[in-house]
């Protein structure tokens, strides 16, 4: 029989868990709310930084510029977005997956990592991979400068030949139950699609200083606002993913306080009818 | 560049920065800071695509002059467009003239003690110039 107070003392630290589960889920439904906007208020610039990018890009020849080269991947680099705390479902784990993957299928090739969280550092700590520059404490950082940082490291590694292309692992935010793992290829530049092949851009264009040197701005202007764009969906996907996580965990923990009352409730019945049965017992010996 | 747009009488003028759509306004003309000085827009300019300096973006907005503070940006002009990519912009009435004022003197005094050709020095030139446009923007609209 377990003992009433056993139970009353699982029940109110179980309470206990409750209310930290819902005071996360909370603080994580705020943050994402503001991690939406700001993903949707950055869209605009990343737009047209694009259209910028494929409009001077295509009217200039791949050796314009070497991020536009395209060269045999010998090193790669790849940028990882993971975060810096636990408790948030699959968010880590996913693009810390995607990554190991990626990293096997480019297996015989050099592959060096820039990092983003702890999740991501301890990791990798184990594994032996390179790593070129680890950052932690994304969400203390402004979002830009740190896209900026990141894509100075890969531009001068790309520009300097020690990798020949670099990618992105980043969970992309479909809605709060959904983020998408995903692998994005950020250098060499991707000027055009299949069906933009063969389109010319008919007016003439002055650049100043010169069109390799805006260019070379352009493109790495657009490098660092697609990192940005990411982290502020690796962002919103954070909050999202810790949202549902939370609110699962507060749905379990309310599950197991009904047990357990059931269980406290069954217990304190079964207390009584012995006391009872002693009770009555007792009465009747006295009598008889 | 084609003829039918000597007809046109406005442009359409948008600043973006990483964080948000600063403006996106119908103008009949835009003065922009220029990395060789400032430089007017009229409908009907020929494609340019140039680097900005930290400085002030001055059009009318359906006959009110807007004074607008950028840090270093690219821009995109079009016979019928102005695009503006800063990583920074601020609307003369949105800036707080005295923070504007304490970071311009900062950023002096780092200048003052740095050597020339150190990154700070640059960084803090750079830093004084984004200020020294916030400052005027404010001043010059109040007058």
């Amino acid at each position: 029989m377990p003992n009433l107070k056993d139970i009353k003392r699982r029940i109110d630290s179980v309470k206990n868990t409750q209310k930290i589960t819902k005071a996360m889920k909370l603080v994580a439904a705020a943050k994402l709310r503001k991690a939406q906007e700001a993903v949707e208020a950055s869209r605009p610039y990343s737009e047209r930084m694009l259209e910028v990018m494929k409009g001077i890009a295509l009217r200039a020849s791949p050796e314009a510029s070497p991020l536009l080269e395209r060269r045999q991947a010998q090193n790669i680099v790849i940028v990882v977005y993971s975060g810096d705390k636990g408790l948030c479902g699959p968010f880590n784990s996913s693009v810390l997956k995607t990554t190991q993957k990626l990293i096997a299928e480019n297996e015989g090739k050099g592959i060096s990592l820039i990092l983003l969280g702890k999740k991501a550092r301890d990791f990798f700590k184990r594994r032996k991979v390179k790593t070129l520059d680890t950052i932690l404490d994304v969400a203390r950082h402004d979002l830009y400068d740190l896209a900026e940082k990141v894509a100075d490291i890969a531009i001068n590694a790309y520009t300097e030949g020690t990798a020949d292309a670099v990618y992105l692992v980043f969970n992309k935010f479909k809605n709060v139950v959904v983020q998408i793992p995903q692998t994005a290829s950020l250098l060499p530049v991707e000027t055009r699609t299949a069906e933009e092949e063969g389109e010319h851009a008919l007016a003439d264009y002055e650049y100043e200083p010169s069109a390799e040197e805006i260019l070379e701005e352009i493109l790495r202007r657009y490098v660092i606002s697609q990192l940005h764009q990411a982290l502020l969906e690796s962002q919103a996907s954070e909050n999202g993913a810790r949202m549902t996580a939370m609110d699962a965990a507060t749905k379990n923990a309310k599950e197991m306080i009904d047990d357990l009352t059931l269980d406290y409730n069954k217990a304190r019945q079964a207390a009584i009818t012995t006391e009872l049965i002693e009770v009555v017992s007792g009465a009747d010996a006295l009598e008889g | 560049m084609s003829e039918s747009n000597d007809s046109q009488e406005s442009l359409q003028l948008e600043v973006l920065t990483p964080g948000k759509m600063v403006a996106r306004v119908s103008v009949p003309m835009v003065t922009l800071p220029g990395a060789e000085g400032y430089f007017g827009v009229l409908p009907g300019h020929m494609h340019l695509i140039t680097r900005l300096k930290p400085g002030i973006v001055t059009y009318e907005d359906g006959g009110m002059p807007r004074r607008m503070a950028i840090s270093t940006a690219l821009v995109e002009v079009a016979p019928e467009k102005v695009i503006v990519l800063a990583r920074s912009a601020e609307l003369g009435g949105d800036i707080d003239l005295d923070r504007a004022r304490a970071s311009l003197e900062e950023a002096k005094a780092r200048i003052a003690s740095l050597p020339e050709g150190d990154e700070g020095h640059k960084e803090a030139e750079a830093e004084s110039q984004r200020a020294l446009a916030r400052v005027q923007a404010v001043e010059e609209l109040g007058e």
